[in-house]
């Protein structure tokens, strides 16, 4: 049903922004104003009709409003600028999807900061479980087609293991090869898991690391896809005890921009 | 809200010296604070509470009262700087020293009781710039001309204990000041609100880096974050500096309190403890505290936070209720075996705090006094 709605949502949005998403949005002084009214101790009768003005100009699916409340946490420089954002979305009754899709074209040509702001916000919907790992099942629709190079970053810094489990899900491939990559998941993620929960010391490896995790990572490190490859390089850049089992140096020149810029950071070129 | 502050920092003094049964703390931290100012009559030492990353900040550069330096309890603090350590922060576990000659000619050396102490000219342990002992006396102190010397003290060896630094006369070997440093069993983690940003001098409405910054000024080791350090599991820079106190620093106590989001981080914080550090050395985490504690599995969480902090010993909870016309609707609540008993306290239940919204309830004084005194009766230095 999310992803339904997801789906709803994008396509008005898609029809108005390049491939690429749309980058950086302008500020909309009418919105800004009006969540400024909020932000500020007014009479229960003005924030009412601040309500219902935002609720008037939301734009389909929240679209028009979504980016404008990502604007104002940005700016926000107290507490009650700063949870303007989490009680609009309870006030309005925003959907999750509507969220999501407002706020994940704003992850291409992002910097660190503007990723750090968008995943505070999208964390709500990520159930980023301690033993579970992160649910990214909410950008499933958005990882079917050509991938979205800034938000597929952002996964793998999230929560790597989960980013290649979804994305694995979400292309289209054929039945041995999903299967492949769910099982080189699984060895590589409870190598990762032993070593989180103190089973595995860093000191321990390479030596120490199974072999059926060893090759679920030289695997993973040799994929056709650069998604894939991109976790290889990710869970390197992420636990730097896997760095001696992942051919960084093959990663540090592969044809993909981002596997590169990653492998390097995990080598200790800096990014 | 300063009425409010002076008057909790006031009380938070009055309360520690009731605690410690020393009396007139705060007369000695007023006469530490002129004696650091003024010309000292005689050669001594000076001492500073810890450092953070590269300075100081977000606290302010203060100086161990001089009547307390010899103090074990109450005295100079110092971080062990334990072998594997991964400073998250930087170098930054060095205590700084002050050398005053006071006009006194002559050489100075420094002595000490332990090995375990080491001494550098540099606060980032450069190459060359340590103090060589023989026999646990140093060679003579280069002044450089000055009457003052700035020196960095680390603590090298296992957690635990303290040992002591004195100043004196290389010739006569007369005495003059002397410094009992401690190593830290504690750590206080103290978490604001959205966008509460620590800084220097500490914002008058941030109730929770006031405390803060009281417990630094009395000697605890604290660390003072932006609750967006922590993320929903708990993971991030400062997990990674518990961990690093607690494996590497022999810290074995922990408090940990926050204000709204910071309540929520409070919780994330205590439940990663409890699942991923399990394998930790041996800790307890002996104080918590909420402040109208929201959850923070986001920016946008606007949820109660009513979960008591897993495996923590002392639970303090202060709430207030509200509606979205008078505080966007954010609200703590009772958390089962809180204190004060049996679920922590409505603030708006008391006529001090009958008109509280969350914006305010973490800056009245009743609330702030209420952490400081029972952390500080619970957790070691």
């Amino acid at each position: 049903m999310i992803a339904l709605r997801i789906c709803t949502v994008l396509l008005p949005l898609l029809a108005f922004v390049p491939a690429q998403g749309v980058g950086t949005p302008a500020p909309d002084a009418e919105l800004q104003g009006a969540l400024r009214r909020l932000a500020e101790d007014s009479a229960p009768d003005e924030l009412r009709a601040t309500l219902r003005f935002l609720d008037e100009k939301a734009g389909v699916a929240h679209a028009r409003l979504v980016p404008q409340l990502l604007l104002f946490k940005e700016a926000s420089r107290s507490t009650r600028e700063g949870m303007v954002f989490g009680a609009v979305v309870d006030q309005l009754r925003i959907p999750e999807a509507d969220v999501v899709a407002g706020l994940v074209p704003l992850f291409e040509g992002a910097d660190a900061a503007r990723r750090a702001s968008l995943g505070g916000v999208l964390s709500e919907y990520e159930d980023r479980s301690i033993d579970r790992g992160a649910d990214f099942d909410g950008y499933r629709p958005f990882l079917g087609g050509e991938l979205p190079v800034g938000l597929v970053r952002y996964l793998y810094e999230t929560d790597a293991d989960a980013a290649l489990l979804t994305l694995t899900r979400s292309r289209a491939l054929e039945r041995a090869e999903l299967r492949e990559l769910v099982l080189a998941q699984h060895e590589v993620a409870d190598l990762r898991w032993r070593l989180r929960f103190g089973y595995l010391s860093r000191a321990d490896l390479p030596r120490g690391a199974s072999p059926e995790s060893r090759e679920a990572l030289g695997m993973l490190a040799a994929h056709g896809e650069w998604w894939v490859r991109l976790a290889a390089a990710s869970m390197a850049l992420d636990e730097p005890g896997l760095r001696a089992l992942v051919p960084l140096d093959a990663l540090a020149d592969d044809p993909h921009a981002l596997v590169r810029e990653v492998a390097r950071a995990a080598r200790g070129d800096g990014r | 809200m300063s009425r409010l502050t002076r008057q909790s920092r006031s009380t938070a003094r009055r309360s520690s010296s009731f605690l410690l049964g020393t009396g007139g703390l705060a007369a000695l931290l007023c006469a530490a604070t002129l004696s650091a100012q003024a010309p000292r009559p005689v050669p001594g030492l000076t001492a500073f509470r810890p450092q953070y990353g590269a300075g100081y900040a977000p606290f302010a550069r203060t100086a161990v009262p001089d009547a307390l330096e010899m103090d074990a309890l109450l005295g100079p603090g110092i971080r062990a700087n334990g072998a594997g350590e991964f400073d998250p922060f930087g170098e930054d576990d060095l205590i700084e020293l002050v050398v005053d000659r006071a006009g006194v000619g002559g050489a100075f050396v420094l002595s000490r009781t332990s090995p375990v102490l080491a001494v550098w000219t540099t606060r980032d342990k450069a190459a060359g710039t340590e103090l060589a002992f023989t026999g646990d006396v140093t060679a003579p102190i280069q002044f450089g001309g000055a009457q003052q010397a700035t020196l960095w003290v680390e603590w090298t060896g296992a957690a635990g204990g303290d040992a002591i630094l004195a100043l004196q006369a290389q010739v006569a070997r007369r005495p003059y000041g002397r410094v009992r440093f401690h190593c830290f069993r504690g750590l206080v983690v103290a978490l604001g609100g959205e966008d509460q940003v620590p800084q220097l001098p500490v914002d008058p409405n941030h109730g929770t880096y006031i405390v803060a910054t009281e417990l630094y000024e009395l000697g605890w080791d604290v660390l003072m974050s932006d609750e967006d350090f922590v993320s929903s599991s708990g993971a991030g820079a400062v997990y990674d500096e518990m961990v690093n106190a607690i494996q590497y620093r022999g810290v074995d106590e922990l408090a940990i309190f926050g204000y709204s989001h910071g309540g929520g981080s409070t919780y994330d914080l205590c439940e990663r403890l409890s699942t991923v550090g399990a394998g930790l050395p041996s800790h307890t985490i002996e104080f918590t505290s909420y402040v109208d504690g929201v959850g923070n599995n986001s920016d946008i969480d606007t949820s109660q936070e009513t979960r008591r902090p897993i495996g923590s010993a002392y639970h303090a909870n202060h709430y207030q209720h509200g509606s979205f016309f008078q505080d966007l609707g954010l609200d703590g609540g009772p958390v089962t075996n809180s204190l004060p008993p049996p679920t922590g306290l409505d603030v708006e239940t008391t006529p001090w705090g009958a008109s509280a919204t969350h914006f305010v309830v973490d800056d009245y004084a009743q609330v702030v006094d209420f952490i400081l005194v029972n952390l500080e009766a619970r957790l070691a230095r």
